[in-house]
């Protein structure tokens, strides 16, 4: 019986393993077995919890403080009195309807207009606009606003009371001129949609005088400034645009992790600017194709003055990503593009820039205007020192401007003597035009640049005073000395942020205030250059239309005298005549003096 | 028969089928090792064999079609990968419009992006690849990594970079891979997100040689970045570590510049010119300090210098160009003027083409074009490329 058993189990374990054998090869056949491990390349394919998100220095930047909470050290430049003045006035661009529309990106600018003509200069915004949440995208402009200056930083604000109430369209730039020479200056607001002139009633009114027969200004009017190109006494238009966009031809743009964000300047094709000519009745003509107005630009900035001191004004255009573009006049010229054989077309290196903001003056104190040109980041802004001979050269690496701005957007920009040694020192305001997806971020914070002897540039934001110590979406920016102190101070327009005003805290001292009355040419004397010997030396400056970013600045020009001096001869060279000299009396409160044309000597100046 | 003859008998019997029954299932298991009756099998067969023996891989493939329904999208990707293999590019990249990614194995498709990008034909890998981003295989690395240089190849920084980095996260201590994406940035032009990447990968342990390079790579991005006191002591950290050098002490000229310290630049380039005259760079850095110092003649001589040598270098031309305007020459300052908007134009017309790319495929004759373009402004390598592609687009 024992035996029998053992027979049966060695049976049943011969069965045992064959089945086991026979299943051990099925499973090979069947793909059953366990997966062989992966080559040795492949074992790291763990997935590890690495660092999530942009970079350091791509998040958004530090959140602006209010104004009236950091106090102004003792040796700081500046000090906010926005709060004080009673100021409180935001440019709107639309982002919360998350649309990422491409007008979004450029903001607004200020424009200072002693519109009441009491010589303390007020201040007008740009309003912006809404972009609507749904389909189809609608477009509509925002009031702008007028802000009347009552004297010691006391501001009215008289939108509604100046018949300013009724908002354009989108607005961006904006631009003062006595279009009529009724001795009043005038507004100009350049729009997405239709671009409109105000004329100054003369009592504390603005009257829209813009119809299309009367100012044909359609499309996307981005930037202005008013000059009397063909000499006949009347301040003509130019006026700058991006592109011909419209929402329907938007193109949605994306950032590297494919989140939206707005579009940069390829996506667009450039377009031409356009120049309306002056008939002196209060109404303008297109005269762009009549004078071959036809280079294209992503225009976004323009100045006026006589930039080559041949007694014609010229306009210099900046823009975006594309070379920018310089026209000189002359009797019955028409707009030939001169940038790239003067020298000011492009950067260092000959590659275009993305260029927004302008301003001109004598930086070297040789007696040619110079210019400046705030550009994008990873760019040098560009110094353009002027040879005289219609040539410029790109100074800013022998200035020591080079590397300063390569993490920052320039937008507004001042050549602007702020320390009262004479020489202008330059003031930046930066921001980036996208949101999130660039390389620096959106908010940024300005920057003050002090000119030592006209040799150099030193960057001294830590003496700017706490504004400078924040960042801002800072778009437009002008300089006018709001107190009549005798020194410019700073208004800055930021998108989606209340605007600032900075107070220079120069101490007081004597200096000259003038304001020009041109009584042949165009009421401002545009193109003239003003100029006087004090402190040993000839200083010069020249009277602008434009620049900066979006705005128009103080036009009366400030020179600090010295304090035995009690009268100073000023030698103004209007455009296209004789030049004249004024003395001037040095008055204790440097008030502002008007240097009315006829009214001086007359001299002959040679260009 | 007794009992221990009938036990003896069982167990000769026993053993007899044991070894019978052991050598059947031996030989059954070796027979379908070398010849599997299941699809699997024989894609991981064709697979195993696709580098080494290309034929038999193929002659698995062929089983893997005539066994497999035509519905299945790996015997799609399998007559994909046929067309494919016999050159016919044309077929397979329609076959593969036709197969649903999703559906097929992973190192299927990782075989077939291989061929695709060795045959220059980046959309398709990337077709292939793209899926196999959100899919957790041991294959995704390689996927990922095949998929960045498909990107990079076909012109397409942003989504190279992307790819890029997400592989980084997934090996963070690739330094090969991380220095691969730091010069895909720089190539970019990303200098901010390159700058925090080198500063990232120098807090590692790294071998010496790429530590130095990305030491280096540290200090360009400060300059480039405009960040000017951390350049010098940047600079100074380096001298002491590896020894003074000549691109040490070019680097310093540019900083010397960057500050505006124009008579200390000149110095400088002074100083190191002898040792690297032999360089075009040499009398470009030393022009262009000449012409900042307003030097004009000098800066021409230089200029003039590195033009002959390099006549399509854009920027020596342009500067040319201001240096005879600023002598008063005006005719050679136009004739430099000309040749440089000559350049500048060709370079626009090149990043407007390479632009399509982030919307539309290339056609054979914008690859044609842009072989042309490069060619004219002697970029030889880029040439061949670009023709190489337009040829690839003609088939």
């Amino acid at each position: 019986m024992h035996s029998h058993k053992s027979g049966r189990l060695i049976e049943v374990l011969i069965c045992t393993l064959m089945i086991t054998v026979l299943a051990m090869g099925m499973a090979s056949l069947t793909g059953c077995a366990a997966k062989p491990s992966p080559p040795p390349g492949e074992q790291t394919a763990v997935k590890v919890a690495g660092k999530t998100g942009p970079p350091q220095s791509m998040a958004i930047a530090e959140k602006s403080l209010p104004p009236q909470q950091v106090v102004a050290g003792p040796n700081d430049w500046f000090e906010e009195m926005t709060t004080q003045a009673g100021i409180s006035f935001a440019y709107q661009n639309g982002r919360d309807a998350g649309q990422f529309l491409m007008i979004e990106s450029f903001g607004g600018g200020v424009a200072v207009i002693d519109y009441d003509l009491d010589d303390a200069v007020d201040l007008f915004f740009t309003g912006g606009g809404t972009i609507s949440r749904d389909a189809p995208v609608q477009i509509h402009g925002l009031p702008s606003a007028l802000f009347r200056n009552q004297g010691d930083w006391r501001f009215q604000p008289v939108t509604t009371e100046s018949g300013l109430a009724l908002p354009p369209d989108y607005s961006q730039g904006c631009a003062v001129s006595d279009i009529n020479g009724d001795g009043f200056p005038d507004l100009f607001i350049c729009c997405y949609g239709l671009s409109r002139l105000y004329t100054n009633a003369g009592d504390g009114t603005f009257f829209e005088a813009t119809d299309e027969q009367q100012l044909p200004a359609t499309g996307w009017g981005t930037a202005a400034a008013f000059g009397d190109w063909d000499g006949d006494g009347w301040p003509d238009l130019f006026l700058t645009s991006y592109t011909n966009w419209t929402p329907a031809t938007d193109v949605p743009c994306f950032g590297s992790q494919h989140e939206r964000d707005l579009c940069g300047p390829t996506s667009y094709p450039a377009t031409t600017s356009h120049f309306y000519h002056n008939r002196g009745d209060g109404s303008f003509e297109d005269w762009s194709e009549k004078l071959q107005l036809i280079d294209t630009a992503h225009g976004l900035g323009v100045v006026c003055t006589d930039l080559n001191r041949d007694g014609w004004i010229d306009f210099y255009i900046s823009s975006d990503a594309l070379p920018n573009h310089l026209y000189l006049g002359g009797p019955g010229k028409s707009f030939v593009d001169s940038a790239m054989t003067a020298g000011v077309a492009v950067g260092e290196w000959g590659q275009p820039e993305a260029s927004m903001g302008i301003d001109v003056a004598d930086y070297d104190g040789d007696g040619w205007p110079d210019l400046f040109v705030t550009n994008f980041e990873k760019e040098d802004h560009s110094l353009y020192r002027n040879l005289g001979g219609g040539l410029w050269i790109h100074a800013s690496v022998a200035t020591g401007l080079s590397a300063t701005s390569r993490r920052r957007v320039g937008f507004g920009t001042s050549f602007c003597d702020f320390d009262g040694d004479h020489w202008p020192d330059l003031f930046v305001l930066n921001g980036n035009p996208i949101y999130t997806t660039a390389e620096s971020p959106f908010a940024q914070k300005p920057q003050l640049f002090r000119n030592l002897n006209g040799k150099k540039f030193v960057e001294v934001f830590e003496q700017g005073g706490p504004y400078f110590q924040e960042a801002h979406s800072g778009r437009g920016s002008a300089v006018a000395d709001l107190d009549n102190d005798g020194d410019f101070d700073l208004i800055t327009v930021l998108i989606n942020e209340p605007v600032h005003l900075q107070r220079n805290r120069l101490e007081k001292r004597p200096t000259l205030c003038l304001k020009l009355c041109a009584v042949q040419g165009d009421r401002d004397g545009v193109g003239a250059r003003v100029s006087c010997v004090t402190s040993g030396r000839e200083w010069s400056q020249w009277v602008t239309h434009g620049g900066s970013y979006f705005s128009q600045s103080d036009s009366r020009i400030i020179f600090p005298v010295e304090a035995a001096e009690r009268a100073v001869a000023v030698t103004v060279a209007w455009t296209g005549r004789q030049s004249e000299v004024f003395t001037v009396n040095v008055t204790p409160d440097g008030q502002t003096q008007r240097l009315i044309e006829g009214r001086g000597s007359r001299q002959h100046e040679s260009p | 028969m007794n009992l221990p003859d009938f036990r003896k008998r069982i167990s000769v019997v026993s053993a007899s089928i044991f070894a019978v029954i052991l050598l059947l299932t031996v030989g059954l298991a070796v027979w379908y090792g070398f010849f599997p009756t299941s699809q699997q099998k024989r894609i991981d067969r064709g697979i195993s064999l696709a580098d080494a023996d290309p034929e038999q891989s193929e002659r698995w493939f062929r089983r893997v079609i005539s066994a497999g329904s035509q519905q299945d999208a790996n015997v799609k990707l399998t007559s994909a990968w046929l067309d494919a293999n016999r050159g016919d590019w044309a077929q397979a990249e329609l076959a593969f419009q036709n197969i649903d990614p999703a559906g097929c194995r992973a190192d299927l498709l990782l075989l077939f992006a291989r061929k695709a990008i060795k045959a220059k034909h980046f959309p398709v890998a990337i077709q292939a690849l793209e899926p196999m981003r959100s899919r957790e295989t041991p294959e995704t690395n390689e996927a990922l990594a095949l998929l960045w240089s498909a990107y990079a190849a076909s012109g397409t920084q942003d989504d190279a970079l992307a790819v890029g980095r997400e592989l980084l996260k997934r090996q963070p201590s690739n330094h090969a891979q991380r220095l691969e994406l730091i010069r895909g940035l720089k190539g970019a032009y990303k200098e901010v997100e390159c700058l925090d990447e080198v500063r990232t990968a120098l807090q590692g342990e790294l071998p010496l040689p790429i530590r130095e390079e990305l030491d280096n790579l540290l200090l360009e991005q400060l300059i480039v970045l405009g960040d000017v006191p951390a350049a010098w002591k940047q600079l100074a950290e380096l001298e002491k570590r590896y020894g003074p050098s000549i691109p040490l002490q070019s680097k310093a000229v540019d900083l010397y510049r960057a500050e505006g310290r124009l008579d200390e630049a000149i110095a400088a380039i002074s100083e190191l010119f002898p040792k690297i005259e032999h360089l075009p760079v040499a009398y470009l850095t030393r022009g262009v300090v000449f012409l900042d110092l307003g030097r004009f003649e000098e800066a021409a001589k230089d200029l003039d210098h590195v033009v002959a040598a390099d006549p399509m270098n854009e920027g020596a031309r342009f500067k040319l160009s201001v240096a005879y305007q600023r002598l008063g020459q005006e005719k050679l300052a136009s004739e430099h003027r000309e040749i440089w908007a000559g350049i500048r134009q060709k370079r626009m017309r090149i990043t407007e083409l390479l632009l399509l790319q982030r919307t539309s495929v290339l056609s054979k004759n914008d690859c044609t074009e842009l072989a042309r373009l490069h060619r004219e402004i002697g970029d030889f390598d880029r040439s061949r490329y670009w023709q190489q592609r337009a040829a690839a687009a003609l088939k």
